[in-house]
């Protein structure tokens, strides 16, 4: 019997080769952050963790690119399933950029003697997480209904305006974080580059192992909630 | 070093938490889906399967890739 159109969810058999790559990187990340890379002559040790920071913040851009990008597909097609891609790669952003804040405030305490300072890079960097932690709060609050949601897909795409805000704010404002990559040059030795791609590999890596997981289970809520309602499950 | 291991240790506490709230949805799912076939039993057209892979991994439901 022909099966009907549609892709497949990610099943979990897929899942395990990854999470075995995923972990093989994770220590080669912490390997490098810690053991390969060398010491940072000006900031010494604290420095290491830039080979988190940086990743986390690469991720959180991309899953928010991700959230934009189904929330365009939403709004498109209507299919829900969109929906719960764009609200899935939202939460995992904003877990990173959470992440990238708190890891921010701890290496800038010991460097610039505080833990928060309205540069214009940290304050676009903080709207910008606000503007996600507000669709997800939106997200939620709409349930079932498809006008609201699509009021939330708007408000993901719109946020997303940020993200280039927050990256050229480092470049043509006055901001404290210092530009890595330039088109001149990267900007690193070639041991700190090493364990910065490894970091950038690892957590892109892991980001996609979580939203796929993410996905899956949005995606079973969404079956089983229309069964709890008696409803008929879309072909 | 204290600020080290406070920001690295910070990211796999989030890491973890995460996981673990995931952890708990899909257990509540688990439970809404025996809940949902003990209700319509046997011949209710429960899918019978548990969270993680049912519908989901075998079902079409046209759920884009991520």
């Amino acid at each position: 019997m022909p099966r009907p159109p549609g892709r497949r969810i990610p099943a979990r058999s897929s899942d395990e080769p990854l999470a075995w790559i995923l972990f093989a990187l994770m220590v080669l990340a912490l390997y490098g952050a810690f053991l390969f890379a060398e010491r940072e002559r000006v900031m010494g040790d604290i420095q290491r963790i830039f080979y988190v920071h940086l990743p986390l913040a690469w991720v959180g851009f991309v899953a928010f690119g991700h959230a934009c990008w189904a929330s365009i597909r939403y709004l498109a097609t209507g299919r829900r399933e969109w929906d719960v891609v764009s609200a899935s790669a939202a939460e995992v952003g904003v877990l990173f950029a959470t992440l990238v804040i708190i890891t921010g405030s701890l290496w800038a305490r010991p460097v610039w003697g505080t833990w928060w300072t309205w540069d214009p890079q940290l304050t676009t960097y903080l709207i910008l997480w606000f503007i996600y932690v507000g669709y997800l709060v939106l997200r939620a609050a709409a349930g079932d209904d498809p006008r609201q949601a699509r009021v939330a897909a708007v408000f993901a795409i719109v946020g997303f305006a940020d993200v280039p805000l927050v990256w050229l704010s480092a470049r043509y404002l006055r901001a404290l974080s210092p530009v890595i990559f330039t088109s001149h040059s990267l900007g690193l030795a070639p041991s700190m580059a090493w364990a910065l791609a490894a970091g950038l590999a690892a957590w892109s890596l892991f980001y996609v192992v979580l939203v796929r997981v993410r996905i899956r289970l949005g995606l079973v809520e969404a079956v089983v909630a229309r069964a709890a309602d008696g409803r008929e499950a879309a072909p | 070093m204290t600020y080290l291991f406070w920001a690295f240790a910070a990211v796999w506490a989030g890491v973890f938490l995460y996981l673990y709230g995931l952890v708990r949805r899909s257990r509540l799912l688990e439970q809404q889906v025996e809940d949902l076939v003990r209700q319509r039993g046997p011949a209710g057209g429960g899918t019978g399967a548990s969270a993680g892979e049912a519908p989901g991994a075998e079902e079409r439901v046209g759920a884009p890739r991520p």
